[in-house]
């Protein structure tokens, strides 16, 4: 089970138009892993988000996923297999945390978007999941950054994905609510749900990551053991600060 | 049925109520406008009219000829006018836009202007269907400047502000146009650019009631990628929806629904934002399942009413729908931005 390949890019260049930010990108994404993007601001760890999940055409390259390839599968079935979650939406008033989360089923409702017993019982499960069935019935304006960071990892889990993605899940959050979404993807992970993710908290990738992805100059180079990463200086030469100094 | 099983399923119930009393209040204003006017006709004789027993009286000719294609295009143009307002506070994520903030209205008001003076030279009149055509090209107009500036302007007040600038900049340019053409049959022309339901007659509603239920048809199709756009334009497009598409149908639509308006009643201020957000804190939901017809059901009662005002309250002179809409709705507006500063 744990070794099963969900995603891979295969020598995937990822820019605009034909500027290429990040070039030659070999990895592969396995079951129940959390897999972090990391490196200097500007370096393209949000344009390869973007491209690994379907929202950018790839400059050359492919990114299979769970056998088929990301960017000839109709959006909708895209949608199916992977989450993305951004942080930084602008939402419309007015909508229950029940009406936000419900909005996964998006890639699965009829013309009219009406939820079937079947979505309303996914929609359900999701929000017991994460703990927010109490929220069911609030405004999502009116609850806390924690609390709307977790209704949306429902929404997300609510598409029911193989692959969930997320870019910069913790930016917006105090340390407190940082470890406890840390929390939530490790058990995530533990069901067997892939997290890709990018993430500046140090203290956070160190507490949550299986395999990072360094992303700077252009280039992504895996690295497996993230213990001795933090340890032997490496997260200091990638963001080119004296080691010894964090 | 069971909507959620930790929802108190209160907002159901409150929808289908919202909906009973829109519906009565609709029926209520109808009757309303039917019976108040400056000739009084007795609810005994509407009641025989309506079935055909009386014509050829005053009374009957009044009813048959004015106030009923007034009453319908009230009601029908200004469920128009708040669709194209719920679509454009969803599309630009901004709870007061509306087509006469953002200029749209003025800009259909200018091309519809321009479109009139000449036929006036040619000595030809002007079809209601070229009128829409020259409404609807005059609201792209307006709707490409603002769809431009928004890509610049991440500010939903700013925003706004251009729109305003916008409609100041082609209300001018249809001033000029008026006063130089003064003329004996523009008067009927300076009344129309004022906002007006007076002179509305049965050709037009003809044409108008087709025009806009297939816009409001369509709309509605629009209902479920509208609710994943609501949640963020990368949301909408990561959960599949081709999200340039349904920009261009949201872009037209409202097009299509305000410049209705515009083509036969002139523009009409503040009900595209008022009547959405009144019916929006009624619903207690944003939903557009719900808020496409609801939007329609409630624009078409502020209208009404705003035109029963127009019409009686200054009799025998009528005031233009535009200036009453203003009174009701420009409050509104201010209390939504005041509600959502304190929010913030």
């Amino acid at each position: 089970m744990k070794n099963d390949v969900i995603m891979e890019m295969k020598n995937l260049s990822v820019g605009y138009e034909d500027r290429v930010v990040v070039g030659g990108v070999d990895a592969v994404l396995y079951r129940g892993e959390i897999l972090v993007l990391m490196g200097p601001n500007g370096a393209g760890k949000s344009t390869l988000l973007k491209t690994i999940s379907g929202q950018l055409l790839p400059i050359s390259g492919e990114v299979s996923l769970m056998g088929g390839s990301v960017f000839s599968m109709k959006p909708m079935e895209r949608a199916r297999h992977m989450s993305l979650l951004l942080t930084g939406q602008r939402m419309a008033e007015m909508m229950t945390c029940y009406d936000v989360v419900s909005m996964g089923r998006y890639p699965y409702t009829g013309r009219l978007g009406i939820l079937s017993e079947d979505d309303k019982t996914v929609v359900a499960e999701a929000m017991e999941r994460l703990d927010i069935a109490k929220l069911a019935d609030k405004s999502f304006d009116k609850i806390s950054d924690g609390q709307r960071q977790r209704v949306l990892l429902a929404r997300a889990l609510a598409q029911k994905p193989g692959v969930l993605m997320l870019d910069e899940p913790a930016s917006h959050l105090d340390i407190k609510y940082q470890l406890e979404l840390v929390e939530i993807l490790r058990s995530l992970a533990g069901d067997g749900l892939s997290v890709i993710m990018s993430m500046h908290e140090l203290l956070m990738v160190k507490k949550c990551a299986n395999r990072l992805l360094c992303i700077s100059e252009g280039r992504a180079e895996p690295v497996e053991d993230v213990q001795s990463f933090f340890d032997d200086g490496s997260v200091e030469r990638l963001f080119d600060i004296p080691v010894g100094s964090l | 049925m069971r909507d959620c099983p930790f929802s108190k399923n209160s907002g159901k119930k409150r929808i289908i109520l919202s909906f009973v009393i829109l519906a009565l209040l609709l029926a209520i204003l109808f009757l309303a406008n039917l019976l108040v006017g400056s000739v009084g006709v007795s609810p005994y004789d509407i009641i025989r009219i309506l079935l055909g027993g009386t014509t050829g009286t005053k009374e009957s000719l009044i009813i048959h000829t004015i106030r009923l294609p007034r009453i319908l295009a009230a009601a029908v143009l200004g469920g128009a006018l708040a669709l194209s307002g719920f679509l454009l506070q969803t599309y630009f994520n901004n709870p007061i836009a509306g087509p006469f903030v953002l200029g749209i209205s003025s800009g259909a008001k200018m091309c519809v202007a321009m479109v009139m003076i000449l036929s006036l030279f040619q000595g030809m009149i002007l079809s209601s269907f070229l009128m829409i055509v020259a409404a609807f090209f005059g609201s792209m107009l307006s709707m490409g400047f603002i769809i431009l500036l928004s890509k610049k302007m991440k500010n939903g007040a700013t925003l706004i502000i251009c729109g305003v600038m916008i409609g100041y900049i082609c209300s001018a340019i249809t001033d000029i146009m008026v006063t130089f053409a003064n003329d004996a049959d523009i008067v009927n022309l300076h009344n129309w650019s004022k906002g007006s339901f007076s002179g509305i007659s049965w050709g037009n509603v003809q044409v108008m009631v087709p025009v806009v239920i297939i816009a409001f048809i369509l709309t509605f199709l629009q209902a479920k990628p509208m609710s994943a756009y609501q949640q963020g334009e990368s949301f909408a497009k990561s959960v599949g929806v081709d999200v340039r598409g349904f920009s261009i149908m949201m872009i037209i639509l409202s097009g299509i629904l305000s410049a209705s308006v515009t083509a036969f009643a002139g523009p009409i201020s503040f009900l595209g934002v008022a009547a959405p957000h009144l019916v929006k804190r009624i619903l207690g939901t944003v939903k557009p399942i719900y808020m496409i017809p609801a939007s329609f059901l409630g624009g078409a009662c502020f209208c009404l009413l705003c035109d029963l005002i127009a019409r009686t309250v200054f009799v025998p002179t009528e005031v233009s729908i535009s200036t009453v809409t203003a009174v009701l709705g420009a409050p509104i507006v201010i209390w939504v931005m005041v509600r959502r500063a304190y929010e913030k």
